[in-house]
C-alpha cells in the first residue's frame, strides 16, 4: 500500500520513489513535468523544495517592493523640506520637518473634512452591514416567489455602474419626498413638498440602510453565500423552541456571522472613505464640509488656492502629505483589525 | 419544503437502521419511541415553517426591495429615458425634450472621441483581465502556503485595497514616479518605466509584433496589475481555504504529481472563483474613474446641459460590457465546477 511520503525515512522514500517510477513505466504514463529525473529521489525532493522557496521569496519580495515603493516615496516626500534641492535625495530627505503636514492640514481643512468622512464612511459601513446581513439572510434561507428574479436584480446592482444613474439619483435627493410618502400632504397643502438632501450625509446613509449603497450588491452576495454555508440545525432547534424567524436571525444567526460582518464592514468602510465619484455628485457645494478624499482632489478649494499660491513650497510634497493624512485613519484601523480580518477572510470562504 | 422533508426522511432512515440492530434493550426501545415523537414534532414544525417561509422571506428583503425599486430601477430606467431626450436644467428639476435616437447618432457619427475611447478602454480591459486573474491566482496560492513571513506578506497585499480604491493612488503615481525618473538618473534601475533590457530581449526573440506589444504592455503595467489585484487575491485566498485538504491527501496517496494535483484539483475547484474574479475585474475597470469613457460621462453632466449625450454614452458602454460578460459566462465558463450544487 502507498503511504504518506512525508512520514518516510530517507531510505524508505527512495524505495517508494523507485517503485513509483517502475509503476509509471509499466503503466505507460508520462511524467507530466517533462523534466528528466536526477539524483536520488530524496535529494531531488529537497532540492526542488529549496529552489521553490527561493523562487517564492524572489517573487514576493519583488512584489512587496512594488507595493511599498510608492508608500515609502509618499512618506519621504511628506516629511521632506528639501524645497530648493528637490528630488536629490530619494529615500531620506536632508531637511526633515512638519511644514508639509501643517500646510496639508490647512489645505484639507482637516478637522472638518475628517468629521465629514467619518460620518459618511463609518455611518454607511455600519448601516450596510445591517442591511446586507438581513437581505442576504432572506435570500439564503427563505423560498418565495420571484426569488431568482429578485436575486438577479441584486447581481444587476453589482454590475450597473453608478455613473449610469447618478443624474437621476441626484434629482431624487435634490427633491427628496420619502419615496412618494409626501404625496398626500402635498395634495393638502396644494404644493409639491420635498426636502433637499444634497450636501448631507443622508445621501449616503439612505441607500446604505436600504441595501443599495456603494457596492451593496457585493455585500448582499457575501452574506448570502455565508449564510448558505452555515448548518441549519441551530435554526431548526430555535424554531422548534418557538423562536420567530426574526428572533432566530437576531439571536442565533447574527452572533454567528461576525466574521462575515467584519469583512463587509472593512470593505465598506474603505470604499466609502476613498470614494470620490458618488460623493462628488452628492457634495457639490464647496462651502459645506466635504469628505477628505473629495477635498484632496479639488485643488481649487479655498484652502487649496492659498496653499498652492505659496511658491516657496513644493506642491507635490504638500499633496503627498495630504494623501498620507487621508489614508492614515484607514491604515490605523487596518493595523488594529488585520489579524481578525485575515482570519475572517479565511472563514467566510466566499464561493462563486 | 422539499429540503425539510428530505431531512426528516433521512432521519427516519437512520431510525430503521437502528431498528434492524440486533436485540434492542428496553431502554433503547424507549429512547427510540422518544426520538420518534420528536421527529413527528419536527415534521410538523417544518411544514408550518415552509408555509410561513414565503411571507417571512419577503419581510427580510423588504427594505432592499424598496431601495432597489426607488434608488436603482427607477433611476436606471429614467437614465435610459434621458438617453433619448435633450436634457436641460430648470429651477428645481430638469426639462426633457424627446429627440429619439439623435443622441446615439451624435456619439457614433459626430463625436470624434467616443469611438477611440471605447475601443481603447475595451482593449485595456481585455488584456488586463486574464493577466489579473492568473496573477492573483498565482499569488494567492503562494500566500496560502506555510512559510516564514506569511502573515506580513498577506498584510502587504491588502495595502493596495486600502490605497488603490481612492484618489491617493493617482497622486502617488503622478507625483511619486515621475520625479524619480526625471531628476535622479542613478535611481533609474528601480523604476518600472525602465524596461529596455527586457524590450531588447523581446525584439530579438523573433516573436510576432503583436505578441511583443502585448508583453510590453504587461511589463509596463506590472505596477498597475499588482495594485489592481488586491481584492482578487483575497477572493482566491478564501476560495483556496474552502478546498478540502482530504482531496490532496487522497491524490498524493494515489501518486499524483504536484502538476496533476494543480490541474485536476486546484484549478477546477477554483473555477467558480475565477468567474467571480473575472467579472469583478471587468466591472472594476469599467467603473474605474480614470477610464476615459467615465470621464466623458462626467463631463456630460446635468450642469453642461448635455446629460442626454452622457446617458447615451453610458448606455452604449454598458450594453457592450453586458455582451462581453454574457459571452464570458456562456462560453468560457460553461465548464465551471460547482461542488455544492
Amino acid at each position: 500500500m502507498k503511504t504518506e511520503l512525508s512520514r518516510l525515512s530517507k531510505e524508505e522514500f527512495n524505495e517508494e520513489m523507485k517503485r513509483r517510477d517502475q509503476e509509471m513505466k509499466e503503466s505507460g504514463r508520462v511524467n507530466h513535468t517533462g523534466l528528466k529525473r536526477f539524483g536520488s529521489a530524496f535529494f531531488r525532493r529537497k532540492a526542488m523544495a529549496f529552489l521553490y522557496a527561493i523562487f517564492r521569496a524572489f517573487i514576493l519580495i519583488g512584489l512587496s517592493y512594488i507595493v511599498l515603493y510608492p508608500v515609502f516615496r509618499m512618506l519621504s516626500k511628506a516629511f521632506s523640506e528639501d524645497y530648493v534641492t528637490s528630488g536629490i535625495s530619494i529615500w531620506i530627505p536632508t531637511n526633515i520637518g512638519l511644514n508639509n503636514l501643517k500646510l496639508a492640514l490647512q489645505y484639507l481643512d482637516y478637522a472638518k473634512s475628517f468629521w465629514a468622512s467619518v460620518k459618511v464612511a463609518l455611518g454607511s459601513a455600519l448601516l450596510q452591514v445591517i442591511a446586507s446581513a438581513v437581505t442576504g439572510y432572506g435570500f439564503a434561507r427563505f423560498k418565495f416567489k420571484g426569488r431568482t428574479l429578485l436575486f438577479g436584480i441584486v447581481l444587476m446592482t453589482m454590475i450597473v455602474p453608478p455613473q449610469i444613474y447618478l443624474i437621476s439619483m441626484f434629482m431624487t435627493y435634490r427633491n427628496f419626498d420619502f419615496f412618494k410618502l409626501l404625496w398626500l400632504p402635498s395634495l393638502i397643502v396644494g404644493d409639491k413638498l420635498s426636502i433637499n438632501l444634497i450636501g448631507t450625509s443622508w445621501t449616503m446613509w439612505i441607500p446604505a440602510i436600504l441595501g443599495v449603497g456603494l457596492r451593496g450588491g457585493l455585500f448582499i452576495y457575501i452574506f448570502r453565500q455565508f449564510f448558505r454555508g452555515m448548518s441549519k440545525e441551530l435554526e431548526e432547534a430555535a424554531y422548534i423552541d418557538g423562536c420567530s424567524p426574526f428572533g432566530t436571525f437576531l439571536r442565533i444567526m447574527a452572533p454567528n456571522s461576525l466574521s462575515a460582518a467584519l469583512v463587509v464592514f472593512l470593505f465598506s468602510l474603505v470604499w466609502h472613505w476613498n470614494d470620490y465619484f458618488v460623493t462628488s455628485m452628492m457634495f457639490v457645494s464647496k462651502n459645506k464640509a466635504r469628505p477628505l478624499s473629495l477635498v484632496l482632489l479639488s485643488k481649487t478649494a479655498t484652502f487649496g488656492v492659498a496653499v498652492f499660491s505659496d511658491t516657496s513650497v513644493n506642491k507635490t510634497f504638500v499633496l503627498n502629505a495630504a494623501a498620507m493624512l487621508t489614508i492614515l485613519p484607514l491604515i490605523v484601523i487596518f493595523a488594529f483589525t488585520q489579524k481578525y480580518f485575515i482570519e475572517s477572510v479565511d472563514k467566510v470562504g466566499v464561493k462563486g | 419544503m422539499t429540503k425539510e422533508n428530505s431531512q426528516a426522511v433521512e432521519s427516519e432512515e437512520e431510525l430503521t437502521e437502528e431498528q434492524k440492530a440486533p436485540r434492542p434493550t428496553k431502554e433503547e426501545k424507549e429512547s427510540l419511541r422518544a426520538t420518534n415523537k420528536t421527529i413527528k414534532k419536527k415534521k410538523k414544525a417544518a411544514a408550518a415553517l415552509s408555509l410561513r417561509q414565503a411571507k417571512t422571506g419577503y419581510w427580510f428583503i423588504l427594505p432592499w426591495m424598496i431601495g432597489a425599486f426607488f434608488l436603482f430601477l427607477i433611476p436606471v430606467l429614467s437614465s435610459l429615458v434621458y438617453s433619448f431626450c435633450e436634457v436641460g436644467a430648470k429651477a428645481g428639476g430638469i426639462r426633457l425634450n424627446f429627440v429619439g435616437f439623435d443622441n446615439y447618432a451624435y456619439i457614433f457619427t459626430k463625436d470624434e472621441n467616443f469611438l477611440p475611447y471605447l475601443t481603447g478602454s475595451l482593449k485595456d480591459m481585455l488584456y488586463q483581465v486574464p493577466i489579473i486573474a492568473f496573477f492573483s491566482m498565482f499569488i494567492a496560492q503562494m500566500l496560502n502556503q506555510k512559510f516564514f513571513g506569511r502573515t506580513v506578506s498577506r498584510i502587504l497585499f491588502f495595502l493596495p485595497v486600502i490605497i488603490a480604491s481612492g484618489v491617493t493612488l493617482e497622486i502617488l503615481k503622478t507625483t511619486g514616479m515621475s520625479t524619480t525618473v526625471s531628476l535622479n538618473q542613478s535611481s533609474n534601475i528601480f523604476t518600472y518605466q525602465d524596461n529596455s533590457v527586457i524590450l531588447e530581449f523581446l525584439n530579438e526573440s523573433g516573436l510576432s509584433n503583436s505578441v511583443i506589444e502585448y508583453l510590453k504592455n504587461i511589463v509596463g503595467s506590472i505596477f498597475d496589475i499588482t495594485w489592481k489585484s488586491g481584492i482578487q487575491i483575497l477572493l482566491y485566498l478564501s476560495a483556496l481555504q474552502g478546498i478540502p485538504k482530504s482531496y490532496y491527501e487522497v491524490s498524493s496517496l494515489e501518486g499524483a504529481t504536484a502538476w496533476e494535483e494543480y490541474w485536476k484539483i486546484t484549478f477546477p475547484l477554483l473555477s467558480p472563483m475565477t468567474l467571480v474574479c473575472v467579472i469583478y475585474t471587468i466591472i472594476d475597470s469599467f467603473t474605474y474613474y480614470q477610464n476615459k469613457i467615465m470621464k466623458m460621462i462626467d463631463a456630460n453632466g446635468v450642469s453642461s446641459g448635455k446629460a442626454g449625450i452622457g446617458s447615451a454614452v453610458a448606455w452604449t458602454y454598458f450594453l457592450v460590457i453586458i455582451i462581453i460578460l454574457v459571452l464570458i459566462v456562456k462560453f468560457i465558463f460553461s465548464k465551471t465546477v460547482y461542488t455544492d450544487e
